[in-house]
């Protein structure tokens, strides 16, 4: 684990891997959260006829990627710095579906760590596989560190 | 506009496809807030208090009000792409977003996409590529971006 707050993540960062097993109420709970009522994501459906998770609940891996990697602001844990960030570029790439009971692996790095017009900016690249192997997504994804640092700089 | 969903490998350049047209109320954003802490940690967790929920936090940082996550327009996007390429989206699919414009509270929001690229493979698999976005009821852009899908044969139509 990196130990550090996301705010001090820097270029060149690798996560720890964090592993979880994927459950039917993860899935449902997403998708129930995300108003998309297709069946795969509640029960066992066609055609897959497994209950699978909503292909955009990689952003909940990224949270729980940070979560494990940045204890000194654990924010699902509810302790948070200064700054509330500001998410600004979401990319994932589905190679296959993540299936209930499957183990998944979550591992990344921070690709870029920039500034621009006043902000300061983490680039990430994630991915999800499961522990056999299997690609789930790959992830890219940018947030800004700061809203409040770049509203002073106007 | 409603728009048809027909079979995955039946969209050509050019057709519009569009989901629901609903409002970011709070109590969504609150259901949001908790199904996506509680998919995270695995149990059903409360309501964050963050700048999507909680006004009073969102001025101290800088905004005029509490704004809805990006990832709600992406996952209203993601849904549109499930309704309407089924099970090629979920296992080839991709999707990028852009949360160019914030999106406050109870405005309405339709999600749409436009087909822009389709090329067929020699095994016969169809790529479809489309502009995606999200825009308010005066149609401005609040989310943009794009999506592809790879219709194969092996999931069927």
């Amino acid at each position: 684990m990196l130990g550090k707050t996301i705010a001090h993540l820097e270029t060149g960062d690798v996560f720890e891997p964090i592993r979880y097993v994927l459950t039917p109420f993860i899935c449902s709970e997403y998708a129930h959260a995300m108003e998309d009522s297709t069946e795969w994501y509640y029960s066992a459906a066609a055609p897959f006829d497994r209950q699978l998770r909503p292909p955009s609940m990689i952003h909940a891996d990224k949270m729980r990627l940070l979560e494990a990697n940045c204890y000194e602001e654990r924010r699902m844990a509810g302790i948070r710095t200064d700054d509330a960030r500001i998410h600004y570029e979401y990319h994932a790439q589905h190679h296959s579906p993540a299936f209930v009971g499957e183990e998944l692996i979550v591992s990344g790095r921070i690709e870029e760590r920039y500034t621009k017009r006043g902000g300061d900016y983490l680039f990430y690249n994630l991915k999800v596989e499961t522990s056999d192997g299997r690609l789930i997504t790959t992830y890219k994804d940018r947030t800004l560190l700061s809203y409040k640092t770049i509203e002073k700089g106007k | 506009m409603k728009t048809t969903i027909k079979k995955a490998s039946q969209y050509q350049i050019g057709d519009e496809i569009v989901g629901p047209t609903r409002p970011f109320s709070q109590e969504r954003i609150g259901w949001y807030s908790i199904g996506m802490l509680s998919a995270a940690m695995g149990s059903l967790q409360t309501i964050q208090h963050n700048i999507h929920t909680d006004d009073e936090y969102a001025r101290s940082q800088g905004l005029p009000a509490a704004i809805a996550d990006g990832m709600h327009s992406t996952n209203w996007l993601s849904a549109m792409m499930a309704d309407h390429f089924g099970a090629h989206y979920v296992a080839h699919g991709e999707l990028r977003t852009k949360f160019i414009k914030p999106t406050y509270a109870n405005v309405p929001i339709t999600t749409r996409g436009q087909i822009t690229e389709r090329t067929v493979a020699a095994n016969g698999d169809i790529k479809i590529t489309m502009e995606v976005w999200c825009e308010d009821d005066t149609g401005t852009k609040l989310t943009v971006g794009d999506a592809s899908v790879l219709v194969t044969a092996a999931l069927g139509e």
